[in-house]
């Protein structure tokens, strides 16, 4: 009876982890087994959390970087029309012409630094719902964000910060070089023009260099989702290996269980069948 | 050697097989009845007392009927039915105790705590975002609900284990009341009945607590635990179980009418529940306050050091009189507004997330106890599981031993129908036999009659 009881137990429990295809239901089942898996899940819940931030700086990283190259395309533009301003044998009012073509070149990148993503300034340091960041009075430009990184973590020893402030972007020049081109065309002043050009070629390489930067940032954060998600396989593997059945060893383990308890059943009814009675005159 | 000398050999083989026969009869009615010991005839005294055969004059000797008992194997049964009893009622009180976790579910105070650093983290991806703070808010507010609810549902069990511990307290003193009127029964008629009755309530007592058990030869039993008398003679000392409460759970002592003493009761159904409410649930909970404190705490000092994105610091996260997993619960003012939620430090701009950055963090912080949060959880729960597993094991192995010992107890005590049957006949045909021989004599006599 007992042993028909302890079999039917094995059944029960067979039978739970191969419909739950678990085999840990509680931490009673195994408790060091339990407590590795809660660890593995704990840092794979984290894990996933580090891709979802990897995620997010991507986008902002690789908005900046479009941005970047969009004000490089304008500075070229730039540089184009100081050379031809800077010929000798235009007069004042092409000159003027060209003058405010670079005034609307200027709008243009004013408006790509004052440029949103999601909803939040890109280049104003942490001040990103306060309004444009620059405004142009007159000659002068005017920078109101700070120059506060955003930070984003990556995994559990990196936190890198994903943005360039205004700041920086004041610091390449292409705002003054821009400026000083169009009042040059505007007041006809030729030696200020061929000025201009070195001016504007150097804030064009101070500008590559920034997109440079973001490009490694960007490098940095692919490779950290692969490894994550690298590590993230091995993680599910291994919790895998503790908590769930391996169901052809269940289902075999189960089919043995059962056949041994049919024999039990058998030769219980045939041992009870047996007694002195029958044999008794 | 007189004729009348066969007649009584005669005689007193008929009556005694006729009480053979009956007690096997008896035999095998009760052949199932729990805790029957078999009885059987020792015929040995059938001719005592006659010449030729005994030294005595006629005396009429009783049949010896003996209960065929297996002392060594009731004693040891007695001894290791404390150990089961104990496990079968932890058993299934500590499994019920693990699955108020409820891990590794979604429900889970692990999955949980998860979703709540989550929360912070996404917070700190978009630290001017209005929704994400109501979002940390809300898994704040779930995180102090899975809290309160353990702590209360484990309270409750302690309140339920209580009434558990008064029953068999009573149960216990019922047992030891009717084994005392046994006693007293036993010294005025030397029932074989009543014997069976007080052994059986032995070995239902030896399953509640530790008892040491020491049979006297006039049929009485001293019934004692840890050294202390609970059944002498008709004298009984019942037990009595008191609560008190101690911080927030209760504890209970059992203790001994009469004597006023506290045994120490280490065995049985009732040490077993006795350490679950003493033990197992205070400490587990102990420990779960602990890890709510620190959390609070910790959590607030940091948040107290951000500011919202109007620059307001200084504000708790948590209240700020969390004491343990019953009181811990978000401050007031963050619930109705979680515009106050921190982000930054104070002076950067609103796209800054510092703050919410280094409270994500404290998820890998080792700060209760030299262990993460997330770690000290799992470490309770493996904890627990472990006493549960243990215990799981201790009872299976000594269900079995038990099983062991009584099947060698019944292979003497225990009535085998084949046995009886095959008795029965032998004591019908020797009845049979008798009956001839009284036919004989008679026969004897009548031949003497006819010679006159």
């Amino acid at each position: 009876m007992r042993a028909l009881q302890g079999n039917r137990s094995n059944m029960a429990f067979l039978q739970r982890a191969i419909a739950t295809g678990k085999k840990l239901h509680t931490a009673s089942d195994g408790p060091v087994s339990f407590s590795r898996a809660r660890r593995f899940s704990n840092m794979l819940s984290q894990n996933e959390q580090f891709l979802r931030n990897i995620q997010d700086a991507q986008g902002w990283v690789d908005a900046t970087s479009s941005k970047l190259d969009l004000i490089v395309g304008l500075l070229m533009d730039a540089a184009d029309i100081a050379k031809r301003g800077a010929d000798g044998n235009i007069d004042a009012d092409i000159r003027e012409s060209l003058g405010n073509k670079v005034d609307g070149l200027l709008d243009e990148m004013l408006s790509l630094a004052n440029d949103e993503h999601i909803g939040r300034k890109v280049f104003a340091g942490s001040e990103t719902k306060s309004g444009n960041p620059f405004s142009i009075n007159g000659s002068n430009i005017i920078y109101s964000g700070n120059t506060d990184p955003i930070n984003r973590k990556i995994s559990e020893q990196h936190t890198i910060s994903i943005n360039i402030n205004g700041q920086q972007l004041l610091d390449t020049g292409m705002f003054t070089a821009m400026i000083n081109l169009r009042d040059a065309l505007l007041t006809d002043d030729t030696a200020s023009i061929s000025g201009s050009i070195d001016e504007i070629d150097a804030a064009k390489e101070k500008v590559l260099n920034i997109a440079t930067t973001l490009a490694s940032v960007s490098n940095n954060l692919d490779l950290a989702m692969n490894r994550i998600e690298a590590v993230n396989v091995n993680l599910n593997k291994y919790i895998s290996d503790e908590e769930d059945v391996d169901l052809a060893e269940a289902l075999t383990k189960y089919e043995a269980e059962e056949i041994a308890y049919k024999a039990a059943l058998q030769s219980a009814a045939k041992i009870m069948n047996l007694s002195i009675l029958d044999y008794m005159r | 050697m007189s004729i009348g000398n066969i007649f009584e050999i005669g005689k007193r083989s008929l009556l005694s097989h006729q009480a053979a026969i009956n007690l096997t009869a008896g035999n095998i009615a009760n052949i199932n009845k729990a805790g029957y010991i078999r009885r059987r005839v020792d015929l040995n005294a059938l001719t005592a007392g006659l010449p030729q055969l005994g030294k005595m004059g006629l005396t009429l000797r009783g049949n010896e009927i003996v209960r065929v008992r297996q002392r060594l194997a009731e004693n040891q049964l007695w001894l290791e039915y404390q150990d089961l009893g104990k496990y079968e009622s932890s058993s299934t009180i500590l499994s019920q105790l693990e699955e108020v976790f409820a891990e590794p579910t979604e429900a889970g105070l692990s999955n949980v705590l998860n979703e709540f650093w989550n929360a912070w983290n996404d917070l700190a991806n978009e630290p001017e975002s209005t929704a994400n703070r109501a979002i940390v808010r809300d898994r704040a507010v779930v995180l102090g609900n899975t809290f309160n609810r353990i702590h209360s549902d484990y309270k409750s069990s302690q309140v339920q284990i209580q009434s558990e511990i008064t029953d068999t307290v009573n149960s216990i003193n019922h047992l030891l009341n009717q084994i005392g009127s046994i006693n007293k029964q036993i010294t005025q008629s030397n029932s074989m009945d009543l014997l069976d009755q007080r052994d059986q309530m032995i070995t239902e007592l030896s399953k509640q607590l530790n008892i040491k058990v020491v049979e006297k030869e006039n049929g009485e039993v001293t019934i004692s635990t840890d050294g202390l008398i609970l059944v002498s003679g008709a004298q009984v000392n019942t037990l009595s179980a008191s609560f008190s409460t101690e911080g927030d759970f209760s504890q209970v002592t059992i203790s001994i009418d009469n004597i006023n003493y506290e045994p120490n009761i280490r065995s049985g159904a009732l040490a077993g529940i006795v350490e679950i409410h003493n033990e197992v649930i205070p400490d587990t909970m102990k420990k779960l306050d602990e890890l709510a404190r620190t959390l609070a705490a910790r959590v607030n000092e940091v948040h107290r050091q951000g500011a919202n994105l109007d620059d307001i610091s200084g504000i708790n996260f948590f209240a700020g009189d969390v004491t343990g997993a019953d009181n811990f619960r978000l401050n007031e003012a963050i619930i109705n507004d979680p515009g106050l939620i921190a982000t930054k430090a104070v002076g950067e701009g609103n796209g800054s997330s510092s703050m919410a950055l280094a409270i994500a963090d404290l998820r890998m912080e080792n700060f209760v106890g030299s262990l993460s949060p997330n770690d000290f959880y799992t470490s309770i729960m493996s904890q627990l599981g472990s006493v549960v597993q243990e215990n799981d094991f201790l009872l299976e192995s000594q269900t079995m031993i038990v099983q062991q010992l009584e099947n060698q107890k019944q292979a003497i005590s225990g009535v085998s129908l084949d046995e009886e049957m095959t008795r029965m006949m032998q004591y019908e045909q020797a009845y049979e036999a008798a009956a001839k021989v009284i036919d004989t004599v008679d026969g004897l006599v009548q031949t003497l009659l006819q010679m006159t």
